[in-house]
């Protein structure tokens, strides 16, 4: 079974729907944690794929974590911010064939760390953007989780990423680390994911670069000496 | 708790009338557009500081004036009650940017509060006008902190608080700028920005000099890798697309300085994982690879690697040397003779050991330039000639400026227990002065111990007290130490279970009664002057850490080499240093080796070279025994630069700690290392068996 999780909350009411039909299209199954929400928001009732669930409290991002997938399904981990092109899919389904590394998670916004990393934004990172080219597939740290693929038996547990909102990336990056599961950044054209824009100010949230936890983590599996063991 | 506030006033000189252009515009307020606007001549910009530090680069030719065609205006605008500056901009932009300074010191890791008051008309776009903090490094301006991508349109006064946590602190050589971007046809009016620091910011206990602001300290002091680091760091994105081998070269290296051999061995499986049939590989990494597969005892992987690596074009000294010494059939090289043209003194000096036979001419050929020569000939004569032997050892003494030269007592089996010294001129150097403790662990020390202390009270300083502490020890340690208790300078302790050495110095530290303090090990001998020497040294240089050097013997005589053919080495159990060192610094970590090479790296960085004193004379003899810690089944560190597993996750782990910080590696990770690896000792009671002064 093709199956896609995304999480989402009240702020991305009419950003996202056209971001949640792109993928909803191409799955079989939709399942979107409705963070902050105790009934369907209108602009998603439409779906008809979708499987909502009401998370207890407010999971943010590692709401996509929440659902219970078999083993062979082909799972696909979205955000509601991206517009996924109608071959998403096929395409990644294709790549992963042709991929001769067993157990393995695919994605398109990767990130490896400088083996010394201290947290800098701008520094110590090497970014492969989504919506940017990529001339050939590279092994990485961390994929972003709104564009990652793999298989139902790699995706980790909600009491697994339980305490890493805010940094989903991360914990899935260690997960998969500590799992000798390789992260593959796949080769793409520029834009062929596309992202939403959103207003992040319409909202007093608190926004955080990097926790100090989430940098210890990074710790234990960034650098190019962890890409390849 | 508000402690710091920055509210951006408003540009001082614009008036109402509209300015075309941009610069300065006073205050600490530019305006900035992006290098290439396309702009055309019909289009008038000016330049300049507009004031309150608005900016935007100069057009050549082109002054401030209106035109109706230009790309964008700003003005001050007071048809609202409260003023504003407005920036009308008429077609797309990559970027153009009204930014103000905001002082790097003001970042600090901590949570903030923005609020911004604002009006902007014009059609709604994904890309609208987004506010952030800029970093700028060599006059490259990157997003620092990204604070909203896209203010929603209002054509009303618009108020927005928002938190923001600033998980990085400023860099000292970096400037930042608080920045509203725009890039789409827009009018936009801006009232008020204000920058509230709600809390005195994450303290880094580890870069007390940035108290409030977090910053790995390898950003902040200077390391020995400080600077490589830095560069990598900052430019990992730009060169990992334009010479990615050089990047991993110049980390590998860093890992290697650090002796962070678990990144060094990942950082090789890359290299030979991507670059395993570049021939470029061996030329630029050649030696570091082949250095990080000794460290961590892949002599099988270095033996294949040696192969490979000899048979190119361009072997180095250190390949044929390891080859030597590994006895890995490669490429023939003229006996001792290295491709620069020097001599393998490390394999010529361990062929003396072994008794292989070494022709005379081949020392003459071979014998390095300098003083040390006569070390090896000491070797080539210890067998020979004990008379030759010393003869050499004391030309060195003398060459080196020793004021002693040494004789040996009758036959023992440890050459070290025999050695006397005779003054060869009147010491310089102060007999008395502040007290100075000398601190000594012994385990299982009792054939040692005796030679050992006799160095230190023999000492031409007078006010001297040596805490001599037995550790637990299975031997007649104790029992030769209770021949001491006459001599009141010795106050003897002993540790109600074996700790390690570094906790016994803990201990010690604790005890001792002098301002000045040093080490000395349970199987050395100090040379007489040693003491004073060091302190005059410090006094001097008006220092306040201070070392001296070593060279090490075998229980044979024979005197050891390392890889890169010199004798004399930094001896870390010299180091003297006040007690307020100690305190600033200290204590040493609770494991059983390599702790003094962790805190005096620390000192190093922290303190600079400059406030570390280093005398460049053998102020010690080391023994090169199987008893000490380097020799240590487990805990080995040989002169080919194997390090023990154990040993190795320690250093690693601490050298993390060391660059990036307390706060991302903390003490409980350095020490989880220490346990994991089955060197952590839990501190234990010591007691003092002399009549305690204290």
């Amino acid at each position: 079974m093709l199956v896609a999780n995304v999480a989402t909350y009240p702020g991305r009411y009419g950003t996202r729907r056209k971001a949640l039909e792109s993928i909803a299209r191409q799955v079989d199954m939709l399942n979107i944690a409705l963070n902050e929400y105790s009934k369907i928001p209108d602009d998603l009732l439409g779906l008809q794929n979708a499987n909502f669930v009401f998370p207890e409290e407010n999971l943010k991002d590692v709401g996509k974590f929440m659902f219970d997938v078999k083993k062979d399904d082909d799972v696909f981990l979205c955000d509601d911010d991206i517009i996924y092109p109608n071959d998403y899919v096929s395409w990644m389904r294709k790549v992963a064939t042709g991929i001769q590394i067993p157990g393995f998670v695919l994605g398109l916004h990767g990130v490896t760390y400088s083996d010394y990393y201290d947290g800098r934004k701008r520094s110590g990172r090497l970014v492969h953007v989504f919506h940017h080219a990529l001339a050939s597939d590279e092994h990485v740290n961390q994929l972003g989780t709104g564009t990652v693929y793999t298989k139902g038996k790699n995706l980790p547990t909600l009491a697994q990423m339980h305490g890493s909102e805010g940094f989903v990336d991360i914990r899935f990056a260690r997960l998969m680390f500590e799992r000798d599961i390789p992260q593959i950044c796949i080769a793409r054209p520029a834009q062929w994911l596309k992202e939403v824009q959103n207003d992040q100010t319409l909202y007093l949230t608190v926004t955080s670069n990097l926790p100090t936890n989430a940098l210890q983590e990074v710790q234990v599996f960034g650098g190019l000496n962890n890409l390849y063991t | 708790m508000i402690v710091s506030l920055i509210d951006f006033a408003l540009p001082e000189k614009l008036t109402s009338g509209d300015i075309i252009g941009a610069g300065h515009l006073g205050g600490g307020w530019s305006l900035s557009h992006s290098p290439n606007p396309k702009l055309t001549s019909d289009d008038i910009i000016g330049a300049g500081h507009l004031g309150g530090g608005w900016r935007l680069p100069r057009i050549p030719g082109l002054n401030n004036s209106k035109n109706d065609r230009a790309p964008f205006r700003i003005a001050a605008d007071n048809t609202d009650v409260v003023k504003a500056i407005r920036v009308e901009v008429q077609r797309e932009f990559k970027w153009l940017r009204l930014e103000i300074d905001i002082p790097a010191t003001e970042l600090a890791m901590s949570i903030y509060k923005y609020s911004l008051q604002y009006k902007c008309l014009g059609p709604e776009a994904e890309s609208g006008p987004q506010v952030k903090i800029l970093e700028y490094q060599n006059g490259i301006g990157e997003t620092f902190h990204m604070i909203s991508r896209n203010l929603a349109r209002s054509g009303s006064i618009r108020s927005i608080e928002n938190a923001i946590d600033v998980a990085q602190a400023g860099l000292q050589d970096a400037s930042y700028r608080f920045c509203i971007e725009f890039r789409k046809p827009i009018t936009f009016w801006l009232y008020d920005i204000e920058l509230l620091r709600l809390e005195g910011g994450k303290k880094n206990d580890y870069n007390e000099q940035n108290a409030g602001r977090f910053v790995a300290p390898f950003r902040a002091h200077g390391f020995q890798v400080s600077a490589a680091l830095k560069e990598l760091n900052n430019n990992m994105d730009t060169m990992m697309h334009t010479s990615p081998l050089k990047w991993v070269r110049d980390m590998l290296k860093v890992a290697l300085t650090l002796e962070d051999y678990d990144k060094a061995r990942g950082l090789v499986r890359y290299l030979e994982r991507n670059y395993g049939d570049d021939p470029a590989l061996l030329g630029m990494v050649g030696d570091l690879i082949l250095n990080t597969k000794i460290a961590i005892g892949e002599t099988e992987g270095a033996q294949n690697f040696i192969t490979r690596f000899n048979a190119s074009k361009r072997p180095s000294d250190n390949s044929i040397i390891v080859a030597r010494t590994l006895q890995v059939r490669s490429k023939p090289h003229p006996q001792y003779d290295l491709p620069s043209g020097k001599s393998d003194i490390f394999n010529l000096s361990k062929d003396i050991l072994s008794h292989r036979d070494v022709e005379f001419e081949a020392l003459l050929r071979n014998a390095p330039e300098g003083s040390e020569h006569h070390l090896l000939w000491a070797n080539y004569f210890l067998h020979r000639s004990e008379a030759e032997y010393l003869k050499q050892i004391n030309y060195y003494l003398k060459a080196v400026n020793i004021p002693f030269e040494i004789g040996l007592t009758d036959y023992q089996d440890n050459i070290l227990a025999r050695v006397e010294f005779n003054a060869t001129q009147p010491l310089d150097l102060p007999s008395e002065g502040p007290l100075v403790s000398v601190i000594l662990a012994a385990y299982n020390a009792a054939t040692t111990i005796k030679y050992a202390i006799n160095s230190i009270l023999n000492q031409s300083y007078g006010n001297i007290e040596l805490l001599v502490c037995d550790d637990g020890s299975d031997d007649d340690t104790k029992l030769v130490l209770q021949t001491f208790t006459g001599d009141p300078r010795v106050r003897i302790f002993e540790s109600s279970a074996n700790q390690g050495p570094y906790n016994i110095r803990n201990w010690m530290l604790s005890k001792a009664h002098g301002e000045i303090i040093t080490f000395h090990d349970a199987d050395d001998v100090a040379l007489p002057h040693r003491v004073a020497a060091q302190l005059q040294q410090m006094i001097i240089d008006k220092n306040t850490v201070v070392m001296s050097q070593w060279i090490r013997m075998r229980e044979n005589g024979h005197l050891v080499a390392f890889k890169d053919g010199t004798y004399r080495r930094n001896c870390l159990n010299s180091i003297m240093f006040t007690r307020a060192v100690f305190e600033e610094y200290g204590p040493y970590r609770e494991v059983v080796c390599a702790a003094d090479s962790e805190f005096y790296e620390m000192l190093r960085g922290k303190m600079t070279q400059k406030g570390i004193s280093i005398i460049p004379q053998p102020l010690v003899l080391g023994l090169w025994g199987a008893n000490s810690l380097t020799r240590t089944s487990g805990l080995e560190a040989d002169e080919l630069g194997f390090r023990a597993a154990s040993r190795r996750s320690y250093i690693a782990m601490a050298a993390r700690q060391r660059v990036l910080g307390k706060h991302i590696v903390t003490d409980k990770m350095v020490l989880g290392a220490a346990k994991k690896a089955g060197i952590y000792r839990e501190p234990q009671a010591v007691t003092e068996l002399t009549e305690s002064k204290d």
